[in-house]
């Protein structure tokens, strides 16, 4: 859909646009994934779960830059912590997300109009009947919340997305040449669905999804935080860092809040930004 | 028209088979929790023995199917008069933000999609900027900012008497910038309208000379807008919990969250429920919209979907499809072999006399003390509380068997609250804490003292004075409390609780007046604590 779009609209002007946005994003995101050794190592001698209860609430200075919280632990050292109980989370989201969605995009795009497509794709239209976020809630009702149990349901529920664009291309693709050749030679169905489309035609799809669902889950661990179903105190994660520093806010203990906000920011742009160059990466290529 | 109906009897089978789907979803999920929640269903009351899983199932979907969606196990209320009290809050909380995100995204999409350059980029970088924070975050930047400072709008449910439906305006505004619903529309207008303004039909109509936009409008506009919007319906739903929850907005979000607070197993599987069948009737409000305004296109043809978002980039850049590639996949190496090698660090110096750490105890945690600090027993924790000598047997206990924690208890006795009060009256108290609390939830005031004295194990002890809400009463109450903080399972205990306004009121206008001039939040009930035995430096 969208090639021939291009080919239709888009002028080479077009084609080459800017791939910087892919360059920051890969960078933001390396540094955040950096991060998690930085804060298990504690290179820097940064612990975030230091309390000095003499400094407690401290604006932002030198020894603490980004200031303290209200139980005297730096700031800083706790942003760059809670990258990994934002990121870890994500990453099992994705995969689920990913396992799931490829399967049922398979199944549906290339048995289109058997018993198991219609099944899949019922499956698929269940899971997007329930509102991800109460979906969440009954979960946390019914279980001990747990974040990387939420994360899991995550995954579940991101999939139908996965599975659509999998589909779409896998459609695309069966009626191609080189697939019906590969028929032709004899070629098993798996070989033909693992080799000639998935891993030569859907590598694309796969990678945008994987890095928009990364910032998709960074921003439902921060909103199960804030309603106090996420990642639990002490462990830092910026979802419960903004929750927390909402308390100080109108104190004007703006810090505390607005920098794990800001981690949060940028991750997801970040991701963001990389989802948009990798598809322009591989349009481009493709054209 | 033929083709129309068929496609709508198409539809209603499909949403039949979801809800009921989605009905069985949400019992599996309840059922499958562990201890009896058949019994917290109500269905139990004696019959439990006999009844199996696909009895209760059914029972509980009759109920539904009539209206009847069982008590609520908090209040003892029905379900279906918990939904109907406050589900119009939430109902206009939602049509109003719907319309937020339409009136914000569409124009900046439109724009986006005509124009490249700078403004363009910019606009649309910033929507997207929107997306990304969390949505309580720009609530209380909203509240901070409109309300605080410039006073614009009333901030509690119900407002101080100038017009009530303002109270309504923040809220909505929050919830239809910050649902990541302005990204996702201006995403698919963007796409849809470069897409249409594309087409043959369109390039014919402007060399004539007609108006391209009645042409372009239909598809290229009001479909993807309403395509973006029903998709974004479960969303909005899900993002009223939180922005119900930083307004105190006595909706669905709220009852929600309190059900899956305490379990309340009918109230979250009747909301359940209920989002379902809203999320699926803006689909098929969707479907059928598109049916009238594009008749050519097949009934469930997907609105093309755009992949990612499209920032209009002004001006092209080389080519770095492989570098991003490896950036990636470095990026995928570094975090794996972060997890493999990443240690725990190793344990800091323990102070003389603290407990050594046993193997499955978490790293401990440093914690500083001020100077003039000391630590207690547990003979004189009893001895601080004696009118609730039951709280400290309860901690005590609770240290014994969770095996960590700290009592923080003041090591000047004029510093305890209770102590406190006795010597200098309620009214001498109050005073002080208004001279000390400049008027916020939960303001800290000093840690008055720490121990490791139980057990040699780590606890904080906080004073916080601020209000109080009563959700479901919406009441209010001024108060200063006393809690020790158990680290590890979210135990939060109160050991004291002074009711400074004497005589606590429920739905009174006065206390509209209390509410704005301390700072109407939320009251959160835990605060961060150590994790794992503390080892306290400074301790004499």
């Amino acid at each position: 859909m969208r090639r021939r779009f291009e080919e239709r609209v888009g002028g080479t002007g077009r084609r080459a646009a800017g791939l910087a946005p892919a360059l920051a994003g890969g960078v933001v995101v390396l540094l955040l994934v950096l991060a998690v050794p930085v804060a298990r190592g504690r290179l820097f001698g940064l612990d975030p779960h230091a309390m000095d209860l003499g400094a407690m609430l401290l604006p932002p200075q030198a020894g603490h830059l980004l200031g303290t919280d209200a139980l005297g632990r730096d700031v800083l050292a706790r942003v760059v912590a809670g990258a990994e109980a934002s990121l870890l989370p994500g990453l099992l989201a994705v995969s689920v997300a990913l396992t799931l969605g490829v399967a049922a995009g398979v199944a549906t795009g290339y048995l289109a109009g058997s018993w198991v497509e219609r099944v899949v794709s019922f499956a698929l239209q269940l899971v997007d009947a329930v509102p991800r976020f109460v979906l969440f809630l009954v979960v946390v009702a019914a279980f001990k919340p747990s974040i990387f149990a939420i994360m899991a349901v995550a995954g579940v529920t991101a999939a139908p997305e996965v599975a659509s664009h999998v589909a779409t291309r896998v459609r695309l693709l069966a009626a191609k040449g080189h697939v019906e050749a590969a028929r032709a030679l004899g070629l098993t169905r798996l070989a033909i669905v693992g080799r000639h489309v998935l891993w030569n035609h859907c590598r694309p799809v796969v990678a945008v999804q994987a890095s928009l669902l990364m910032g998709e889950a960074v921003l439902i661990e921060t909103a199960l935080s804030y309603l106090g179903f996420g990642v639990q105190e002490p462990a830092a994660s910026w979802g419960n860092m903004v929750a927390m520093g909402k308390d100080h806010f109108f104190a004007g203990a703006f810090h505390l809040a607005v920098a794990p906000a800001a981690a949060i920011v940028i991750a997801v742009i970040g991701f963001h930004l990389l989802g948009d160059g990798l598809a322009r990466a591989f349009e481009r290529r493709r054209a | 028209m033929r083709r129309l109906v068929g496609a709508l009897v198409r539809e209603g089978a499909l949403t039949v088979g979801l809800l009921l789907g989605a009905s069985l979803l949400v019992f599996a999920i309840v059922r499958a929790a562990p201890g009896d929640a058949a019994l917290a269903l109500g269905l139990g009351d004696g019959r439990r023995a006999t009844a199996s899983a696909v009895e209760e199932y059914l029972r509980w979907l009759g109920g539904a199917l009539t209206g009847d969606l069982g008590v609520s196990l908090r209040t003892g209320r029905p379900v279906a008069d918990e939904i109907r009290r406050v589900g119009g809050n939430t109902l206009a909380l939602a049509v109003g933000a719907l319309a937020v995100t339409v009136s914000v995204a569409v124009p900046i999409g439109a724009v986006g999609a005509l124009r490249r350059g700078v403004p363009a980029a910019l606009a649309t970088l910033a929507a997207y900027a929107l997306s990304a924070l969390p949505a309580f975050f720009v609530g209380y930047v909203a509240i901070y900012v409109f309300t605080r400072k410039l006073d614009v709008f009333p901030l509690a449910f119900g407002g101080d008497g100038r017009m009530p439906w303002l109270a309504f305006v923040l809220p909505m505004l929050v919830l239809g910038v910050a649902n990541g619903g302005v990204g996702e529309v201006v995403r698919h207008v963007r796409t849809a309208l470069e897409r249409v303004l594309a087409e043959d039909y369109v390039r014919t109509a402007r060399a004539k000379g007609a108006p391209v936009w009645r042409h372009a409008a239909a598809e290229g506009l009001v479909l993807p807008v309403t395509a973006a919007l029903a998709a974004k319906v479960p969303f909005v739903l899900g993002g009223a919990v939180v922005v119900e929850q930083v307004f105190n907005w006595p909706g669905l979000g709220r009852l929600a969250w309190q059900a899956a607070l305490d379990r309340d197993y009918p109230v979250i599987m009747g909301l359940a429920l209920l989002a379902a069948v809203a999320a699926r009737a803006a689909a098929l409000a969707a479907s059928v919209a598109q049916a009238a305004l594009a008749p050519g296109a097949r009934p469930g043809t997907e609105v093309d979907r755009p992949l990612v978002m499209r920032v209009p980039w002004p001006r092209p850049a080389p080519t770095v499809g492989r570098t991003a590639l490896v950036l990636v996949a470095a990026a995928q190496a570094a975090l794996a072999a972060g997890c493999a090698t990443a240690r725990p660090a190793e344990a800091p110096p323990v102070a003389p006399g603290a407990r050594p750490v046993e193997a499955s105890a978490p790293p401990p945690v440093t914690v500083r003390l001020p100077a003039g600090w000391r630590t207690l027993g547990a003979d004189e924790l009893r001895g601080l509380f004696p009118h609730r000598s039951e709280t400290a047997d309860t901690l005590l206990a609770a240290a014994s068997e969770s095996g960590r924690f700290v009592v923080l208890v003041a090591a000047d006795p004029k510093a305890s609250l209770v102590a406190f009060a006795r010597r200098e009256g309620l009214a001498g108290l109050r005073e002080a804490l208004d001279r000390h609390v400049p008027g916020f939830v939960q303001a800290f005031r000093r840690v008055d003292a720490i121990e490791g004295g139980l057990a040699g194990r780590p606890a904080l002890y906080y004073r916080f004075t601020g209000v109080a809400a009563s959700a479901p009463q919406r009441g209010v109450g001024r108060f200063a409390m006393e809690l020790i903080v158990v680290p590890t399972e979210r135990v939060v205990y109160t050991v004291s609780l002074l009711d400074l306004t004497g005589d606590t009121r429920f739905d009174d206008p006065a206390l509209e007046a209390l509410k704005a001039s301390v700072g109407w939040g939320p009251v959160a009930t835990t605060v961060g604590a150590a994790r794992g035995p503390a080892a306290f430096e400074g301790t004499p």
